[in-house]
This record gives C-alpha cells, structure tokens and sequence, in this order.
C-alpha cells in the first residue's frame, strides 16, 4: 500500500496536475486580459530602384519606408516573443491577393520592442509575381504573432491609413 | 518497499491467465495512445498532427527539439502562418514561415513563398525547381508550439540503444507491475 514506488507514482502524477492546472490559468488569463493595440505609424517614402529582374523576368523595386511602433506594451509575463512584420498588399489582374513581406523581426526582448525607422530602407526587395506593379496602389498592414510562454499563438494586424502609388515607369 | 527483484518473483510465480491479462494490458494501452493520435489528425485534418523540429532554421522562434501541433484546414494562407512542407524527393520536411502569398478568392491556389526566421535568404533553393510552393506540398500550419517537449525523440534517433533500453524497460515494467 504505501511502498516506495506507489509513493512516488502520487507524488509525480500530483505534481503534474499542479502543472497542468496552472498552465491552464495561465492560458486562461492571457485569454481574458485584453491586449493593448499598439499606436503604429507606417508608410512607404519612396521607391529608390525600380527594375524587372534580370533572371526571373518579373517587377522588383526597393522600397524606402517610415516605420514607428512601440511593442513594449504587449511584451507580458506569457510572452516569449513577438513576430513583427509590415506587409504590402495589392492587387494584380493575376491574383486578387497579393501579399509581401517587405520587413520583419522576431522580438524577443523589450528594449528591442520599440520600432523607429525613418527613410529606412525594407529589408527585403519587393518583387511582383509578374509584370504588374506599374502605377500600381499599394497599402501597408502592420502585423504582429504573439508567441506565449504557454498557450497556442494569437495574430494580429493593424491596416495604415496610407497608401502608396508605385511609379509609372522604371527607374533606369 | 518491494524491489525489482520480489516484482520478478512474483511474475515467474503468477499463473499464465495473469501474464496473458498484463500483456493484453499493455497492448491495450499502446493502442489506446494510437486512437488518441489518429482522433487528433481527424480533428486537425493534418496527416502528422503533432511533429518534432529538428532544425534551428527557425530559431529564436522554434527551437530544436520543439514540438509542433499541426491543422491543415482548407483555409486561406497568410504571411506570418508557420507551415510544414514536405518536397517531394526529400525525406525531411521543412518547418518555416510564410512571407509572400498570391491568392485568389475563388479557385484559390495560393502560390507562397516561405523564409526561416534564422535564414538569410527565402527557401527557393529548397524547392527544387519549384518557383512557389503550393497547397499539395504543404503538411500543416503550427498553431501550438511545446518547447523542448521532443527532445526525447531526438536523443532515441541519436543513440539507437536508448531507444531499446527505454521501450525495453517500459514493456517489462508495463508487464510486472499490476
């Protein structure tokens, strides 16, 4: 009745439903505390080359941009981490959605959660599917993935208010 | 307190009904883990519901020995998704995230383009020829992540004998043991 083993065997299942209970908690109030939206000012500047790719034959341009974002605020005691990405949308006669990534980061420390970029440029190029993106409007989302310590991931965006038309001819 | 020893004595002297109960047992057991698996690819429609990463491609956000819970529902992709694919030809599938996605709202047929987050530049060399990636590559998209919850697997690959030693001293536990 109370051998070693049998001692042993309710202590570990014990503790692990201590764990487990908690964990739950944990999930549950990150859950029931509503996250702070982030105030977020973002734009694209200017485009500083404009050209069709020389091997795959499509539209690519490098984008100069304004980016300004305080992260802190959602960095709490369940987060690991933030995956922080700005994201160009249009369209095209191909395909209705377009989506890029013209910048992203993984934040995981909070003096690294405020963002200001002024005239920056992308960190990535910005390059079209096709031939589409003469004249074209673009507009920008801020997006953010909250990774918890404990708990499935949540996403989020915040769309800005500013948009930008591409030029109507390549830059030389 | 009764040692492994008295265990063994009293297996060698239990009658043969007994012994065929702990191994229906323990088979029961093991099957039941297998139903518990399968219910959840059913529920997330993804072939391998739970994986293990073996790659610090994605690291900080994924670490090696991380496990990964998987759905793959007919819904639209996003940038920001974490995907697994799998390329035909090669053996290991890949754990990344989406960066780019061309979709349309009807006859969606998303043409997508996955980047590590460790990883300099995006994954089209890993495509194999392959432009974009495509629905009928992709395993899963990761909606839960466990660190380190697969490291154990990882060290069963590595050292083959701790994979017997463990599955070997769990049976005749599982058996001696009622």
């Amino acid at each position: 009745m109370n051998s070693l083993t049998s001692r042993m065997n309710t202590l570990g299942t014990h503790a692990l439903t201590c764990l487990a209970a908690m964990a739950v908690v944990v999930i549950v109030t990150s859950y029931v505390t509503p996250r702070p939206v982030p105030e977020t000012d973002l734009s694209i500047k200017s485009v500083k080359t404009f050209q069709v790719s020389w091997r795959e034959r499509n539209d690519q341009a490098a984008l100069i941009f304004n980016f300004q974002t305080d992260l802190r605020p959602l960095m709490d005691w369940n987060v690991f981490g933030i995956y922080a990405s700005v994201v160009v949308d249009y369209e095209t006669d191909l395909y209705e959605k377009n989506e890029i990534v013209i910048w992203d980061s993984v934040i995981t420390k909070k003096q690294k959660a405020l963002i200001k970029k002024s005239a920056d440029f992308a960190k990535y190029l910005f390059k079209d599917y096709g031939h589409d993106l003469r004249g074209k409007e673009l507009s920008l989302r801020l997006k953010y993935v909250i990774m918890p310590f404990v708990g499935a991931m949540q996403a989020y965006e915040i769309a800005s208010n500013k948009t930008f038309t591409m030029p109507r001819n390549y830059t030389s | 307190m009764e040692s492994l020893g008295e265990y063994w004595k009293r297996f060698k002297t239990s009658s043969n009904q007994s012994v065929v109960l702990q191994v229906v047992n323990l088979g029961l057991l093991l099957s039941g883990a297998l139903v518990a698996y399968k219910i959840l690819s059913f529920i997330t429609q993804a072939e391998s519901p739970i994986v293990v990463v073996l790659s610090e491609s994605m690291e900080p956000t994924i670490r090696r020995g991380d496990l990964l819970f998987l759905s793959n529902y007919k819904e639209p992709y996003t940038t920001g998704d974490i995907v697994v694919y799998l390329i035909p030809g090669r053996e290991v599938p890949i754990v990344h995230r989406v960066v780019k996605v061309h979709d349309n709202e009807t006859d969606s047929d998303p043409q997508i383009l996955t980047k590590g987050d460790n990883n300099f530049a995006d994954d089209i060399q890993l495509y194999e020829g392959r432009r974009w990636l495509t629905r009928d590559l992709i395993i899963g998209k990761a909606y839960l992540i466990v660190p380190y919850a697969g490291m154990l697997t990882i060290w069963l690959n590595d050292y083959p004998p701790l994979k017997f030693a463990l599955l070997g001293s769990m049976s005749l536990f599982a058996l001696l043991t009622d």
